[in-house]
C-alpha cells in the first residue's frame, strides 16, 4: 500500500461534480459570522450570562438601533471619519509628493533613510502626550495623529515602488524628449501605483488605529470618546455596539481597496 | 533621433494609443493633429483594431510593431533600432523584418539597426558595419547592393551567400581572437 505524502486537505481537489455554497469564499465567510452569532445568542441565553459581561447579539443591535437613533452615534461615527480621512489624505498627497523627491535624489535619500529609521519604529501613540501639549485636543490634533499613522507606510512604500520602477521604462520616456519633471510625474509615479496602494492599506489601517485611541484619551466626540464612556459606565451593550460599528468600518475599508485593486490590475504587469 | 528596444519598454499602464501618442503628448502637440498622427502611426504597422488594448494583452510581435509607431510617430531622422527582434520567435522575426523595410523605405527616415543575426543585417541594410567584440570598433563596412524589396527569397541569392559568407568570417576570427585571449565573449 503506497502512502500518500500530502495530507488529505492539501490532496487535489475531487472532480467537481455539482456546485455546492460551501466552494463560494462569500457564502462560507458571511455564513460562519452568522454561525458564531447564534451560537453566542444561544449560549448567553441556555448558561444565562449576565449582560454586563457578555450582552447578547440581540441586545447589542438594540443598543446599535438606540445608539443611531437617539444617542448620536452617527454624529461620531462622522466625527471619527472625518479625522481619520483628513489627516490620511495629507499624507496620501505630501508623502507621494515627498517619496519622489526621496527617490530621484541620492542626497535627500540619505537624509530621510535616517529620518524613517529614527521614527518609524516609534510607536506614534507614545507622540499623543507631546502633540497635546502642542496643539491642544481639537481638530489640528486628530489630524496629526492620523497624518503621522499614515505618511510612514506610504512613503516608504512610494519609494521602494518608485525605485522599482524599470528602468527601460524611464530610458524609453527620454528617449521620446521627456524631461526629469515628465519622467516623475508620467513614468515613475504610474509605475509605483501598486506600490502606493500598498502603503494606503497599512497607512488607513494605522490612521484609525490612532485616531480611536487618541479618542479614548482626549476626545468628547468620535467612536473611541464613545467606547470609553460606555465601558466608564459599564453600559456593556454600547461598548460591543461601537465595536461592530468599527468593525463594520474596517471591512468597508477593506473591500474599497480590493476594488479599487482590482481595477489597478487592469494593468499591471503579470 | 527615436528607438525601438529590444526589451519593447512600452508603458504597461498605457494603452497602444497612448503609448503611440506619449512622445507627441509631452511634445505638446495639440490634441487633433496627436490623433491623427498617432493613428496613421498605428495604422501604418497594421495595429488598426488594438488601440484601447494593454500592452500585456498583445503577443510578442504586437508588442514590437507598438515600439516602432511610437518611434515613427515622432518622425525622427534617425531611427535607432537595438536588436528590435531578438526577442521574438523566429516567423514573427521573418514578418517583421519585411514590414520594418517597408516602414523605413516609406518614411524615409535613416534606419541604424543592431543586431546579432547575419542574415537580418543583409535582409535590411545598404551599408552593414562590422564591429569587434570588445573594445567594440568597426572591423568593416560592407555595401549591400541586392534588389529590394528583399525577402525570404533573397537568402537564395547567389550575391547573399557570398556577403554571408564574407560576414561570417570576419565575425568568427573577432569570436576566436577573443577566446583565445581568454576574454568571455559578451553577446
Amino acid at each position: 500500500m503506497s502512502i500518500s505524502p500530502l495530507p488529505r486537505n492539501v490532496a487535489p481537489s475531487r472532480p467537481r461534480t455539482k456546485y455546492s455554497p460551501l466552494d463560494d469564499p462569500r457564502v462560507l465567510g458571511w455564513g460562519s459570522i452568522i454561525l458564531v452569532l447564534i451560537v453566542w445568542e444561544l449560549a448567553a441565553r441556555l448558561f444565562g450570562v449576565s449582560a454586563l459581561y457578555l450582552p447578547r447579539p440581540s441586545q447589542i443591535v438594540v443598543a446599535l438601533i438606540t445608539l443611531f437613533g437617539s444617542g448620536g452615534l452617527a454624529v461620531d461615527l462622522g466625527a471619527t471619519l472625518w479625522r481619520i480621512f483628513a489627516g490620511f489624505a495629507i499624507a496620501l498627497v505630501g508623502g507621494t509628493l515627498l517619496s519622489l523627491w526621496i527617490a530621484t535624489s541620492f542626497r535627500v535619500r540619505a537624509v530621510a533613510d535616517m529620518f524613517i529609521a529614527a521614527l518609524y519604529p516609534l510607536p506614534k501613540i507614545t507622540l499623543i502626550p507631546l502633540l497635546i501639549i502642542w496643539l491642544g485636543t481639537g481638530g489640528p490634533f486628530m489630524l496629526a495623529i492620523s497624518f503621522l499613522g499614515a505618511i510612514f507606510p506610504i512613503v516608504i512604500n512610494t519609494v521602494l515602488g518608485v525605485s522599482q520602477c524599470d528602468p527601460g521604462l524611464v530610458l524609453a520616456a527620454r528617449d521620446l524628449g521627456a524631461t526629469p519633471q515628465q519622467i516623475m510625474r508620467r513614468v515613475l509615479l504610474p509605475s509605483a501605483i501598486p506600490s502606493i496602494f500598498a502603503g494606503v492599506r497599512l497607512g488607513l489601517g494605522v490612521s484609525i488605529i490612532l485616531v480611536v485611541a487618541a479618542e479614548m484619551v482626549v476626545g468628547k466626540v468620535g467612536l473611541g470618546a464613545r467606547l470609553y464612556l460606555a465601558g466608564q459606565i459599564l453600559e456593556t451593550e454600547q461598548v460591543f455596539a461601537v465595536l461592530i460599528v468599527l468593525a463594520v468600518l474596517g471591512i468597508i475599508v477593506t473591500k474599497l481597496q480590493d476594488a479599487a485593486d482590482a481595477v489597478l490590475g487592469n494593468w499591471r504587469v503579470d | 533621433m527615436s528607438t525601438v528596444w529590444q526589451a519593447f519598454n512600452l508603458f504597461p499602464w498605457l494603452t497602444v494609443f497612448e503609448n503611440v501618442a506619449f512622445g507627441l503628448d509631452l511634445a505638446g502637440v495639440p490634441p487633433d493633429e496627436r490623433d491623427i498622427r498617432t493613428r496613421r502611426a498605428i495604422s501604418a504597422v497594421d495595429l488598426t483594431g488594438f488601440e484601447t488594448r494593454y500592452p500585456r494583452q498583445l503577443s510578442g510581435g504586437m508588442r514590437q510593431r507598438v515600439g516602432l509607431a511610437r518611434a515613427l510617430v515622432m518622425e525622427p531622422e534617425v531611427l535607432l533600432l537595438d536588436e528590435p527582434f531578438g526577442a521574438l520567435d523566429a516567423q514573427t522575426r521573418l514578418v517583421l523584418q519585411e514590414q520594418l523595410a517597408r516602414l523605413v523605405e516609406t518614411s524615409g527616415t535613416t534606419a541604424i539597426l543592431v543586431t546579432h543575426s547575419i542574415e537580418e543585417a543583409i535582409l535590411l541594410a545598404d551599408k552593414i558595419l562590422v564591429m569587434t567584440a570588445r573594445p567594440g570598433r568597426i572591423a568593416a563596412t560592407i555595401a549591400v547592393a541586392l534588389p529590394r524589396p528583399r525577402s525570404v527569397a533573397t537568402t537564395r541569392d547567389p550575391g547573399f551567400a557570398a556577403l554571408f559568407d564574407q560576414i561570417y568570417g570576419l565575425l568568427r576570427d573577432e569570436v576566436m581572437r577573443a577566446m583565445m585571449s581568454g576574454e568571455v565573449h559578451s553577446q
